[in-house]
């Protein structure tokens, strides 16, 4: 499945590393959020679409479905 | 523009009153069945509308149209403590805007990832166990407010800071006096200067030594000796993470305590479960208490619509967690504390880009601290003669000023 990060808007609150801790992790710099592996699994939809729906900058977006 | 649903209707005092110690006041359910946005009254004639659904919380604050800052205009004033911030132009990570609260904020966020925190986890375990020791050499009956829900944010703090052990116990009773209760004023005016004190001297050290591996420590490696922030201004970063961090995590112990004595099954459930279902249960104790009851302040500074209210710049937004978090729109049966169920998106960390910045480390430590604490001391129970709960009733995080337990 398809997953972007707007780095710009992430406020390195973890949360998605929380729900989905094989997508996500986070940069040892910032805290901002990055993909784990290019493709993710599609059996991560719904723990990714969980992250998105808690994420509190709105910084996940997946591909439609 | 819409036509605003609460127009003409006179401005409300802010529910305050708890029936229940573990519940807000019931007014906020009536509130959340009204549509529209009522006006509350507000320090200095102000007339700000009150956010008390989950839906408009979560709209408004994901929202780039709030602003945080004392000075904005329409920055709704609303506790005395709020004047004193603003005239001594407080100038916390909390009450700054995007984007330079995005820089300042990246710049800790390193420090509280979910990595750093749970490189941290056999330090804050040893900190709960030191506790529990404490507490079981204290012997029963004692207060579990005094020996566990104070003392384990405080040193998981020092640790942060790299607080010397020599000074732990000073600096747990001075942020004992100066956030933890309801003190006298003057007394909390004391105690707040014995801790700049004492912070303004360890950074100073920090400055000059800066080889350790504490958050200070690092922060005045990568941010000081660049020159990208000075000694005062780490100061304020050290003094905001002892705020933010000490009296939130420790009402949730002592609440959470009292809550999960009140429901056996509930604490029952807790331990039966993996690492994750706890993690859960956590989640639903922070929905469940929502501590930071104090509303969330802003100044609206575009315009936007939110519960069907249109909202100019200017106009000021006062925002309830703990009634966001009891919303029935958002928690089937809200007002039961259930911790199988899925409660994660709840608001109690705040929502946007002033979410809470410690909660990976906040929720490791009151994860490791009521493990610890039911499986070591099986029989705790309230003690018999302790009486109504002893709440704070001034402080804007809710909870307990002592409890006492047996077992
Ligand atoms: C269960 C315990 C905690 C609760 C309920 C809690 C709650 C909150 C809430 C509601 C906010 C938003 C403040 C606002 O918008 O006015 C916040 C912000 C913050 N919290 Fe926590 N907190 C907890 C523990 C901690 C800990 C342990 C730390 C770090 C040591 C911490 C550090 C911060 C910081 C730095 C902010 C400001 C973030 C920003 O403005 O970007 N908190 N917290
Ligand atoms: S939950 Fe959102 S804001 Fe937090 S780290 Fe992940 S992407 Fe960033």
């Amino acid at each position: 499945m398809k997953i972007t990060i707007d780095e710009g808007k992430c406020v390195g609150a973890g949360q998605c590393v929380l729900v989905a801790p094989d997508v996500f992790d986070q940069r040892d710099e910032d805290g901002v959020a990055v993909l784990l592996t290019e493709e993710t699994p599609e059996d991560e939809r719904p723990r990714v679409q969980e992250a998105a729906r808690v994420c509190p900058a709105a910084a996940i977006a997946t591909d439609g479905r | 523009m819409s036509a605003d649903p609460s127009e003409g209707q006179a401005a409300l005092a802010y529910p305050t009153a708890r029936g229940c110690p573990f519940s807000p006041p019931a007014e906020f359910s009536r509130l959340r069945a009204i549509p529209g946005l009522p006006r509350v009254q507000a320090l200095e004639g102000a007339e700000p509308r009150l956010i008390t659904r989950y839906e408009d919380a979560k709209t408004i604050l994901s929202s780039t149209g709030l602003s945080a800052r004392f000075d904005s205009p329409g920055f709704p004033l609303f506790s005395p403590s709020d004047v004193q911030q603003r005239d001594d132009r407080n100038e916390s990570l909390i009450r700054t805007d995007d984007p330079d609260h995005l820089t300042q904020r990246r710049r800790l966020a390193r420090h509280f990832t979910v990595k750093r925190v749970h490189a941290l986890r056999e330090d804050i375990q040893r900190t709960v166990d030191e506790a529990v020791d404490e507490l079981l050499a204290e012997g029963s009956p004692a207060d579990l407010v005094k020996l566990v829900a104070r003392p384990i944010p405080a040193r998981v703090i020092c640790l942060l800071l790299g607080v010397p052990y020599a000074d732990h116990a000073f600096f747990e009773d001075a942020a004992s006096r100066a956030l933890a209760g309801d003190s006298d004023p003057d007394e909390v005016r004391v105690a707040l200067g014995e801790l700049a004190a004492y912070l303004d001297a360890l950074v100073g050290e920090r400055i000059s030594e800066a080889d350790g591996d504490d958050v200070l420590s690092q922060l005045a490696r990568d941010l000081v000796l660049p020159g990208t922030i000075d000694r005062p201004e780490l100061v304020t970063i050290a003094m905001t993470l002892l705020v933010a961090g000490f009296e939130t995590t420790g009402n949730m112990i002592g609440l959470g305590t009292a809550l999960f004595l009140r429901h056996p099954a509930q604490r029952e459930l807790f331990l039966a479960g993996d690492e994750a279902a706890q993690a859960e249960a956590i989640e639903e104790l922070l929905r469940y208490l929502s501590v930071a009851h104090h509303p969330r302040q802003f100044a609206v500074r575009e315009e936007m619509t939110v519960g069907d209210c249109p909202l100019r710049p200017g106009d000021g937004v006062l925002i309830s967690l703990p009634s966001a978090n009891r919303d029935s729109a958002a928690f089937e049966d809200p007002d039961v504390f259930d911790v199988r169920r899925p409660a994660r998106g709840h608001l109690a960390f705040s929502h946007g880009t002033h979410q809470c910045l410690g909660q990976a480390l906040a929720r490791l430590e009151l994860l490791l601290t009521f493990r610890t604490l039911f499986t070591r001391v099986p029989t705790l129970r309230e003690a018999e003669d302790s009486g109504p709960y002893d709440l704070k009733q001034h402080s804007r995080i809710h909870g307990l000023n002592s409890f006492t337990v047996a077992w």
